[in-house]
């Protein structure tokens, strides 16, 4: 038989099937349906079990623990895997390390630059949410809290170790937990196409980033889409400077190489200024992977791909290392970074009650040293500069949202894993009945039920060219949103505060 | 607590009104909290901050699950 007989035969095969309404065979969906419907039943009766085994199947982690949190009360608990429904949305979610409510316009800090993320708050449809809270501050047990939808109490999670899979142990030689259903499982369960990128876990916890259970293999067309995962940069030695003084990227010359806090990633307030272009840079490499992904996800729908995506991305800056370009830097000349309205530590507190932790510049503002008021501007400024630089990366996404037509029916959801430190120690304990609100974070004077703050007086939705100082709003009249402060609250304590200790202070 | 805690937050649902916004806004926490969101969108006259639609509803991240979840099925159960 000739080569173009053959052809034609193929042709006419695929025509036939083709009016027969059979779909093209999807390899990728196939498997993941055989995944879903694998990590679907995570209770396998004992029978079953030693059945799936005699057959020679690959069983799925069998759980370990249950666990029942009133925190998912409104959820069905372990619901029957589902197709999404048809008028269903897509979900783009951003998750920023370390991202203060300190932007421009949505949060009312105008000489913040972040352009992206002013046109993400006033276009059509955004809520900025101008209360909200993290349930602890600390990455790890923050995203196994919202992305469980479980308080820490209940997951038992405090350290970057432990995770919603092994339930606040170390241990790795034990099944995972298959009965929570984190934000990205739950999509997948229901018929979304999920993918993730980033930090949207506490890197690698769980296990390898929560596959197979929280993440599609890939798209139809776009082929495998692995999670992206990359190593996050870390600064290399800083150049050398004069002993005794701040080195070119912040370091303290008379301390430990790694840095104040012999940690080898701190490079100190400074950060590491580099020039080089975007693609070399974590968030900007992620940037990219989002991206194309959206792409991938794009090229699908228009081939007949019905099932709604969900894709989580994790940006890393402002968390330390504060590797980020020059230009960024550029945009926040030193005469803007003020010092902290507040820059002392609350007397009396503990000295306990300050952890270094492993970020290092941290330790520059600590109670052990002196505030140098110099290394203290330095670390504002770069910690501006890292926002920007993360809000032009958000913006790069955003706009392919746009440009692939994919904005009206997807939701994005933008928020910080927690808050941070620049300096501030908090207003001493003074004589009143309550604590007073931030002194540069609160968005207005009084978070009661006031209207919008007016941030600016001549507030522009584009970066200011020449930065005004920072803000410095009055401290508030009225009594703070938490009537009963708790008696230890660092900074915001009673008019007689009684320090008593924890118990690591003890030892 | 304030500065150790609170964070950014922003969420966008283009296809919602303003006025299911609001309904949104009230359902997350099950209660009427219509006097404490300001701002517009369409309010062409007012500044740029002022067209900024806030809610000072005071809001946990462990929030953000089933809001995603509830956004994805509001335009079928409104």
């Amino acid at each position: 038989m000739s080569r173009c007989t053959c052809v034609a035969l193929l042709i006419v095969a695929a025509a036939h099937a083709w009016q027969a309404g059979e779909e093209p065979r999807d390899e990728l969906r196939d498997k993941e349906q055989r995944d879903n419907t694998k990590w679907g039943k995570p209770h396998l009766t004992p029978a079953e079990r030693k059945e799936a085994e005699r057959a020679g199947e690959v069983l799925a982690p069998q759980p370990t623990k249950e666990v029942v949190d009133a925190s998912m009360r409104d959820f069905p608990g372990v619901a029957p895997m589902a197709a999404a429904p048809d008028d269903a949305k897509n979900v783009l979610m951003i998750v920023v390390d370390d991202l203060r409510p300190q932007l421009h316009l949505a949060y009312g800090h105008s000489f913040m630059k972040t352009p992206a993320l002013d046109e993400f708050a006033l276009s059509k449809g955004t809520v900025t949410f101008t209360r909200a809270y993290a349930q602890v501050a600390h990455c790890a047990p923050s995203r196994n809290s919202f992305m469980t939808s479980r308080y820490p109490d209940s997951l038992k999670i405090w350290n970057v170790n432990a995770d919603f899979r092994n339930l606040g142990t170390r241990r790795t030689d034990r099944e995972p937990n298959a009965q929570i259903f984190p934000i990205p499982h739950w999509f997948k369960r229901n018929g979304y196409l999920v993918f993730g990128g980033g930090k949207i876990y506490h890197p690698n916890h769980p296990s390898e980033n929560d596959k197979p259970f929280s993440w599609s293999d890939g798209t139809k067309l776009g082929g495998k889409i692995r999670y992206f995962n990359d190593h996050d940069h870390d600064c290399p030695s800083p150049p050398p400077g004069p002993p005794g003084s701040i080195r070119a990227w912040g370091q303290e010359e008379t301390t430990t190489p790694g840095g104040s806090d012999g940690d080898t990633n701190h490079v100190g307030c400074g950060g590491c200024v580099e020039d080089k272009p975007d693609y070399e840079f974590y968030d900007g490499r992620l940037a990219n992977w989002t991206i194309r992904t959206l792409r991938a996800a794009k090229q699908d729908r228009l081939y007949g791909e019905k099932r709604p995506f969900f894709i989580a991305a994790g940006f890393r800056r402002p968390h330390t290392p504060w590797n980020v370009a020059q230009r960024f830097v550029d945009m926040y000349p030193a005469a803007t970074t003020e010092p902290p309205k507040h820059p002392s530590w609350a007397e009396g507190a503990p000295e306990c009650a300050f952890v270094c932790g492993g970020d290092g510049v941290g330790c520059d503002f600590g109670i052990k040293k002196p505030r140098q008021t110099e290394w203290s501007n330095l670390c504002r400024r770069t910690y501006y500069a890292c926002v920007s630089a993360t809000d032009h990366y958000i913006g790069e996404v955003l706009a392919e949202l746009g440009r692939l037509e994919l904005k009206k029916n997807t939701v994005v959801a933008l928020f910080g894993d927690h808050g941070w430190h620049l300096g501030e120690g908090g207003p001493n304990p003074s004589p009143g009945p309550g604590p007073s609100p931030s002194p540069s974070l609160s968005p207005s004077p009084s978070p009661s039920l006031s209207p919008s703050p007016s941030p600016s007086p001549h507030p522009s939705p584009h970066p200011h060219p020449h930065p005004s100082p920072s803000p410095s709003p009055s401290p508030s009249p009225n009594p703070s949103p938490n009537p009963s402060p708790h008696p230890n609250q660092v900074g915001f304590g009673p008019s007689t505060p009684t320090w008593s200790l924890p118990h690591a202070c003890r030892s | 607590m304030e500065l150790a805690t609170r964070v950014p937050l922003m969420i966008r649902a283009p296809w919602l009104t303003d006025g299911q916004t609001q309904h949104l806004l009230d359902r997350m926490r099950g209660e009427k909290f219509g006097q404490n969101v300001s701002g517009t969108h369409n309010n062409a006259s007012a500044t740029a901050a002022d067209r900024v639609i806030r809610s000072h509803t005071f809001v946990e991240l462990v929030d953000i699950y089933p809001t995603l979840v509830r956004l994805r099925t509001l335009a079928t159960h409104p």
